[in-house]
């Protein structure tokens, strides 16, 4: 039994780490990246010299040889489902008794051929950030253009290494495309605080370059003119797909998955960034670009994949973490952007400092449905726990001490937020 | 008083830049220097313990010269007499200690439990290591640090320091006992309760050094496998030598004085077999809280046991010394080769190049016995937060300790290790909030935390 793995992120990693554990099966990954599995999230950190690129590898380097785990660095040029074979660029061609795609995301285009100057680039792959650290030194002022979280984490990158640079957002406040508008206006409040050049509703609508294809300025919709010798699009990303034209694999934003992420071809899995599930839970997106996401259904896919009669693949109760410079977001279960439309939801701030902690529950039946917190750090557990077994809104309000996961001797204030929902209701 | 107040205001609104390029800058990646640095202080040891002299440290009753002198007018002070090498170097010591943690405190002034911690070490380093011992000198009594305990302050059970303790009275009887409460009762306890943190990072005095001016290299400690077994291969045998040596020495001391006190020789013999048999009984049945041990480990735990208890009935016997062993040299080298090489110029010296916890990683006999207490008998732990971790390194990298935290925290296991001494960093540095250091079973029921 040969298993293939396109793609070395954490989808087809925990694929074929779970795997190993089940089964002796010859695991092959291939992959055009880098021949050491690291961590994407911590790019940044090596960048900042935080860590060095060795210390942001999860697994020791000897973990694959020593669980007999070939991996291979080419590209993927085409799949042949007929014959069962995958043609790697250098020319070689392997076979697979089960193929599995993790092939990740690619950064979105603003559309402008933008990719086509010099001085522009993505923030993603190993490769970005190896260029970003050549560029560096000769930036004179950067944009960075898109208010999400790889943008803003550019953003703390350029003010640490000093390199001067304007911040372009499309949205009102930071992050209203994916937070209640109370945490974006803080988390926007907290980055003017920083004193960052951020500029809100704004898009752009084209380059200026010199006679060497270099970008020297850009335009915004409002006529602005901003001399800009580096320019980093970070508006998103789109599962990476490339690899499956002319093939017989069905896909749309990306490659679409039954309810144990097979694609249509039996044969052939798919998991991770580049997944377009369909069959997503309430309030879940089909295409859900995460490294949670990735871990999970590589975990799925690694246990189920060699079983006559698998079984469906839970998505969990959903759950993401991230960090604006030294603020701490985490949210779990369903916390839509504007909850008091259709929820309910009981919203504290702390008076002075950044934190925030948000509860939705449904007005009808009183149903806990999810929380996001800012500054402030929940447990797992708890939160899942009151989710999947349907606590009232006030049960959870009385429980709330238990979800704190602050470390020891912070302050506390569930008490807060008790009052709020009592002065609400009367 | 005001004054006082709006510098402390004025001290908190510094910001210490975080860890932001630790690696690109000499003095912390064992670059050019960083190295000297570790030349400096290793050679600052050197002269200070084996060549005071050179320092200006008067010969023979002549007056200090040069850098010791220095220190004269605030020794006399402190406790009336002109300053002694030691005195240059624990008055050195706590300043370095208490300016690096009024650093240490700015830069994690909004994480309570750092700020609190390294308080509680500024004021220990402080009080119960430089003034009170200087006080209790001033008036003639025997000075003695109240925080050090056996077997970390190895000479507890030497000769002449039971001596001193026992020819000065109510006072010398006090810390007599205090001593002994300290390691055998009170140690245990805070330990079971807290783990070994208690005193590593809030307590102790080479801690303090470490987690103060060591905090900008505590991302050197290497936290590979190789690294870990070295750790077991040296920190228990120095243990071990540790206890051999106490044994030695108060058997020397019994044989001389074999009936002086309410502790007679015998006492002590049936103590220390009783003691040893209990080791072995342990290990044996080996059931419930010790089944983190391996076969092999059970198995070399008990020979050894058997084998030394053997020994010591054979060597008292003949009525030669325990196991024949020349207390006296043993002593020497110990106090050379790991009290004064290891645990200092070592210790301190490779800041730069290791990172700021060599001794108590690799050396220190203390936390070997906390270690193994908070390893099987133990409410501490670091909490993981379900699957948050994106295996981004930082708490692996931060660990002064070398724990690989991530290999742990990455498949959603809590951290339970002997060498974990509790200082917060890791959870302090993980970018998504996934580790928590906490006390006890927690089970939540109900919506409520039971202990
Ligand atoms: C800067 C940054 C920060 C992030 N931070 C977070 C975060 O904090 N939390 C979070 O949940 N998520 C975060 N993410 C997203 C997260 O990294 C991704 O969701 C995750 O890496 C997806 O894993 P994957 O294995 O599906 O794909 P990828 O990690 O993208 O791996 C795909 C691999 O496949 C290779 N590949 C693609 N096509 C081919 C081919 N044809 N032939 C050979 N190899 C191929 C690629 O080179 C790549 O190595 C972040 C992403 C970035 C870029
Ligand atoms: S595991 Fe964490 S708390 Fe323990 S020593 Fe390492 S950094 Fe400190
Ligand atoms: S710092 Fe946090 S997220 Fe990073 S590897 Fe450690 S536990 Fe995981």
């Amino acid at each position: 039994m040969h298993i293939v793995i396109i793609g070395f992120g954490i989808s087809g990693v925990s694929v074929a780490k779970t795997l190993r554990e089940q089964s002796n099966a010859d695991i092959t990954i291939v992959t055009s990246e880098s021949k050491s599995f690291f961590s994407r999230p911590a790019l940044m950190y090596v960048y900042l010299g935080k860590m060095r690129f060795q210390d942001i590898l999860p697994m020791p380097s000897d973990y694959w040889e020593k669980n007999n785990i070939k991996v291979v660095l080419a590209a993927v040029e085409a799949i042949d489902s007929d014959k069962q074979q995958v043609v790697l660029d250098d020319g070689s061609i392997l076979s697979y008794d089960k193929l599995v795609i993790a092939t990740g995301s690619v950064p979105r285009s603003l559309g402008l051929n933008e990719h086509n100057l010099g001085g522009v680039q993505g923030f993603y792959s190993l490769q970005d950030l190896l260029l970003l650290q050549k560029s560096a030194k000769n930036i004179r002022h950067a944009a960075i253009i898109g208010g999400g979280l790889i943008g803003v984490e550019l953003a703390e990158m350029f003010l640490s290494t000093g390199i001067s640079f304007t911040f372009w957002v499309r949205e009102k406040w930071f992050g209203s495309n994916f937070l209640p508008e109370e945490e974006a206006q803080l988390v926007t409040h907290y980055l003017k605080n920083k004193k960052i050049d951020i500029r809100f509703e704004r898009e752009i609508t084209h380059f200026d370059a010199n006679e060497f294809g270099q970008v020297t300025s850009l335009h915004s919709q409002i006529g602005e003119r901003v001399d800009t010798d580096y320019v980093c699009v970070c508006i998103g990303v789109k599962p990476n797909i490339n690899c499956l034209e002319n093939t017989n694999i069905h896909t749309n934003h990306g490659v679409l998955v039954n309810a144990c992420l097979q694609t249509n071809i039996p044969s052939i899995y798919a998991v991770g960034d580049c997944v377009e599930y369909v069959e997503s839970s309430f309030g879940r997106k089909s295409v859900e670009t995460l490294w949670y996401t990735g871990k999970r259904m590589g975990d799925y896919v690694g246990r189920n994949i060699l079983l006559d009669h698998p079984q469906r693949y839970h998505q969990g109760i959903f759950f993401n973490s991230a960090k604006f410079f030294d603020l701490e977001y985490q949210i779990y279960g369903h916390v839509p952007v504007s909850p008091e439309e259709i929820y309910g939801s009981v919203f504290w701030k702390h008076p002075q400092k950044d934190k925030s902690i948000r509860l939705v529950y449904d007005t009808v039946s009183d149903e806990f449905l999810g929380c996001c917190v800012l500054g402030i750090r929940f447990r797992q557990e708890v939160c899942e726990k009151w989710i999947t077994e349907k606590w009232k809104i006030t049960e959870v309000l009385h429980a709330l001490p238990t979800a704190n996961f602050d470390s020891e001797f912070s302050a506390r204030f569930e008490m807060e937020l008790l009052n709020i929902y009592n002065n609400k209701i009367i | 008083m005001t004054s006082i107040l709006k510098w402390s205001q004025w001290m908190l609104s510094l910001e210490v830049k975080n860890e932001k390029g630790v690696w690109f800058n000499s003095l912390s990646n064992r670059g050019i220097v960083g190295w000297l640095l570790a030349l400096f202080l290793s050679f600052g040891y050197i002269t200070l313990y084996f060549f005071p002299q050179w320092l200006g440290l008067g010969q023979k009753g002549m007056p200090n010269t040069g850098f010791i002198a220095w220190f004269d007018q605030i020794s006399i002070f402190f406790n009336g007499s002109v300053a002694s090498q030691w005195f240059v170097y624990g008055f050195l010591y706590t300043l370095i200690i208490l300016l690096m943690g009024i650093k240490f405190i700015i830069k994690y002034k909004n994480n309570n439990y750092q700020v609190i911690r390294t308080l509680s070490l500024l004021f220990f380093q402080l009080c119960f290591a430089f003034i009170i011992p200087e006080i209790m000198a001033s008036l003639n009594q025997p000075a003695m640090d109240l925080k050090n305990m056996w077997p970390l302050n190895y000479y507890f059970f030497f000769d002449w320091n039971i001596k001193k303790l026992l020819s000065s009275g109510y006072f010398g009887l006090f810390l007599m006992f205090w001593g002994l409460a300290l390691t055998f009762i009170i140690s245990p306890v805070l330990t079971y309760f807290y783990g070994k943190r208690w005193y590593c990072s809030w307590v102790c005095g080479c801690g303090g050094l470490a987690e103060t001016a060591g905090d900008p290299f505590r991302h050197l400690s290497d936290n590979s496998e190789t690294a870990w077994k070295w750790e077991r291969r040296i920190i228990y045998p120095v243990l071990f030598i540790v206890c051999l040596m106490t044994l030695a020495i108060l058997d020397s001391f019994f044989r001389k004085n074999p009936a002086t006190y309410w502790i007679t020789f015998s006492h002590f013999k049936i103590i220390i077999l009783l003691l040893l048999a209990g080791i072995i009984a342990l290990a044996l049945w080996n059931k419930g809280w010790l089944k983190g041990i391996s076969t092999f480990g059970k198995w070399s735990i008990i020979s050894l046991g058997v084998v030394l208890f053997m020994g010591i009935i054979f060597s008292w016997s003949y009525n030669k010394p325990v196991l024949w062993i020349n207390a006296l040299k043993l002593r020497e080298w110990y106090g050379f080769y790991v009290g004064a090489i290891f645990s200092g110029i070592i210790g301190v010296g490779f800041y730069p190049l290791m990172g700021s916890r060599v001794w108590c990683r690799f050396g220190c006999p203390m936390a070997a016995i906390l270690g193994i207490q908070q390893r099987f008998f133990s409410r501490f732990r670091i909490t993981v937060n379900g699957g948050q971790c994106i295996s981004c390194g930082n708490c692996s990298t931060y660990c002064e300790m070398g724990i690989d935290v991530r290999s742990y925290a990455q498949k959603g296991e809590n951290i339970v290790r002997s060498s974990c001494v509790g200082c917060g960093i890791c959870a302090e540095v993980c970018p998504r909030g996934v580790l928590k250091l906490e006390n006890g079973p927690l089970f939540v029921e109900d919506g409520k935390i039971k202990f």
